[in-house]
């Protein structure tokens, strides 16, 4: 089984499958289409992700590299994120902060299930709350001048009205 | 060089797109108020676009912003509130009709007038629309006034739900739809106000439609409305504020009478007794597969709602009452929620619960004034199933009854809710909050009421279950605790997401977050 070398922004090394780091659309493309060749013990270095979030997508990778390719997505189909399937549930149960850390690594490395299982779960964070339980959450700052939240909130008027 | 993320908003716009694109379309519109970022990104979103029209100047580049966009966009919202604008506004309609008219599933247009051939033209581009929401004037110029060729009206084969989010009589709309071949797939309307001049509107698309939501006060358009036949109505709301229901409208209950299948209806309205007897009488003989029935009756009519003949409703899993009822409930087995906004008997009412309705799992009550720490204590001996209780303005309960939730062992689910301008009352609940060992999932406490810190503390002290704690109120932080204790630092941290929602005491609330770290 062929490995390939990965260096983290913090310099730590991993050996990893290669199948496992073809999981990242990022490093797929080096080792294909740039031609990094792994026989020669150079490590790929990943200068945007710190090891110890490396080393959690690592194990993600690790559970996922047999999932089939997703079907494409169909635009019309309805929105679910009541399918997170329970490993990936336990997986992401993580703080704030090392779950954006993952979101903004996958993101960096292109990982779509994986970006998609996190998105699924932030919006199920988000999910029912109003605008203030929600800056509450996740300590986002209202940046809006007073009085202009009011005109947004007149502009969305029509989205408040609810069917019973 | 990673610098360790903390927050939310330091993901890439991309990926907070991909967040809010799996939220449904209205929840993500409203989530432009959260901050400057998200509104941008909301309004910039791949699959809705809005068109904020504000003042006359912004026309031209929102015209160029449709011109130049290369997305094909499924929603947009087109918003205009500036008076006498219906030139511009009519443009910028047809603007991003022409552009996006191929792609566009869902089409909000609210502004304040609107021209009809505008209108018109808008929808002749929009072939593939799905869902319409119309909160604008339709209003007719001369040219507009003369008879329309075949060729003009809008066809919209894939067209389902219309939604009139408007008080103004829009006739000429209705005129664009002379024949349910033009909107074949329509099959669910909703009116904001509904005039006689929609009748024949209606009357076009009796037989297709499923699911109708109406709110009406003119006495002959409801005459009309009654004599309408929408046999295949599945899901009926009637909300009637100012109007009383009497029996000189004589088609109210024949209309009821036809529509045998209904799933869901809610009547909202006042009603002459008589009439509203013979009228749910009607429902409980002919609306067999009646699973949710509401009826608001708000002025406290002695109106008899539940008799045996409720029973003959065997789906019905949902009652939501109001309006005069101390009679006791009658059997009904497949009953799983009620919700009682009434005052009724008091204790006698709530010892028969649990015989007359062996199923129930989720109860409401809102506003009974006969609801005393009797009662709760009946409630919670005799009720054993219930997982989800609601308690909205019961103001004559004292926070020692609160100890008998302990012996509901199945309540996942506790909301108590508080509106009443005389605080003090709730204040007392919760300086002595009794410990209540349970397995509560979430617990709610929300209106105006004021509490302490400690009774936070308290609960979350004694449901050692719970995951979400949601406090819509403000929290009272007394001066000389403020220093907290190592315990009630733990005990804040245990609880996976405390949710507070402190709308005037913000300091208060710091004072809380803050020793969360």
């Amino acid at each position: 089984m062929s490995t390939i070398k990965l260096e983290t922004s913090d310099g730590v090394k991993f050996t990893v499958k290669t199948q496992v780091a073809k999981c990242s659309g990022t490093i797929r493309t080096m080792l294909e289409d740039i031609g990094i060749n792994p026989q020669d013990g150079e490590a790929i270095p990943l200068s945007n992700v710190h090891s110890t979030i490396l080393q959690k997508i690592l194990v993600w990778a690790e559970h996922h590299v047999d999932d089939p390719e997703p079907p494409r997505e169909d635009a019309d189909a309805a929105k679910r994120t009541d399918d997170i399937c329970s490993w990936d549930e336990d997986f992401l149960k993580v703080d704030q902060r090392t779950l954006f850390d993952v979101m903004l690594a996958a993101n960096y490395l292109d990982m779509k299930q994986l970006i998609a299982v996190c998105c699924k779960t932030v919006a199920n964070m988000i999910k029912g709350k109003t605008a203030d339980q929600i800056r509450r959450t996740f300590n986002i700052e209202n940046d809006f001048p007073p009085g202009e939240e009011d005109k947004i909130r007149l502009r969305n008027q029509f989205c408040e009205e609810r069917s019973r | 060089m990673t610098v360790a993320s903390k927050h939310i908003n330091d993901l890439p716009t991309e990926v907070i797109w991909h967040i809010l694109d799996q939220l449904p379309v209205r929840e993500r519109i409203r989530l432009s108020v959260v901050c400057k970022r998200w509104d941008e990104i909301v309004l910039r979103s791949s699959s809705i676009v809005f068109m904020p029209h504000t003042n006359s100047n912004q026309l031209s580049r929102l015209l160029k912003t449709i011109n130049q966009s290369n997305r094909m966009y499924r929603r947009v919202a087109l918003t205009s509130m500036i008076k006498h604008d219906e030139k511009e506004f009519g443009e910028l309609c047809l603007a991003a009709a022409r552009k996006f008219g191929k792609s566009l599933q869902y089409l909000v247009i609210n502004g304040i007038d609107l021209r009809k051939s505008t209108l018109l033209q808008v929808l002749n581009s929009c072939g593939n629309l799905k869902e319409l929401i119309l909160d604008v004037r339709v209003v007719q110029t001369e040219r507009d006034s003369r008879k329309m060729t075949v060729a003009e009206f809008p066809v919209l084969p894939h067209l389902q739900h219309i939604s009139f989010a408007t008080y103004y009589n829009i006739s000429p709309f209705y005129e664009c739809f002379q024949s349910s071949e033009l909107v074949p797939s329509l099959t669910s309307l909703k009116f904001r106000g509904v005039y006689l001049k929609a009748i024949p509107f209606l009357e076009n698309l009796a037989k297709q439609l499923t699911f109708l939501v109406v709110e009406c006060d003119h006495r002959e358009t409801l005459q009309a409305l009654f004599k309408l036949r929408p046999l295949q109505l599945k899901y009926f709301a009637l909300t009637v504020k100012y109007t009383i229901l009497d029996d000189r409208l004589d088609d109210v209950v024949p209309f009821f009478a036809a529509l045998a299948n209904l799933e869901k209806v809610s009547i909202a309205s006042k009603m002459e007794p008589q009439l509203g007897e013979c009228l749910y009488q009607t429902i409980y003989d002919t609306c067999a597969k009646l699973e949710t029935l509401r009826l608001v009756n708000p002025e406290n009519n002695p109106v008899l709602v539940v008799n045996k003949d409720l029973q003959k409703l065997s789906r019905l899993q949902c009652l939501e009452l109001s309006g005069n009822n101390r009679k006791p409930a009658v059997l009904m087995p497949s009953l799983e929620r009620l919700r009682i906004e009434f005052s009724t008997t008091g204790v006698e009412y709530y010892r028969e619960i649990q015989s007359a309705m062996p199923n129930l799992t989720v109860l409401e009550i809102f506003e009974d004034d006969r609801f005393t720490d009797r009662c709760l204590e009946e409630v919670c001996s005799t009720v054993p199933n219930i997982k989800k209780l609601v308690l909205f303005n019961c103001k004559n309960i004292s926070s020692t009854a609160f100890a008998h939730l302990c012996k509901l062992h199945k309540l996942r689910v506790f909301e108590l809710i508080y509106n009443s301008v005389e605080n003090r009352v709730m204040f007392e609940f919760f300086r002595q909050f009794p410990p209540v060992p349970n397995r509560l999932d979430r617990f709610l406490i929300a209106g105006n009421v004021r509490i302490r810190l400690t009774n936070v503390v308290h609960i979350l002290d004694s449901m050692p279950n719970l995951k979400v704690l949601e406090i819509a109120s403000s929290i009272h932080v007394p001066a000389p605790r403020r220093p907290k204790t190592k315990t009630e630092i733990h005990l804040l941290q245990a609880v996976p997401e405390v949710v507070l929602a402190v709308p005037d005491a913000a300091g208060d609330q710091s004072a809380l977050m803050g020793r969360e770290e």
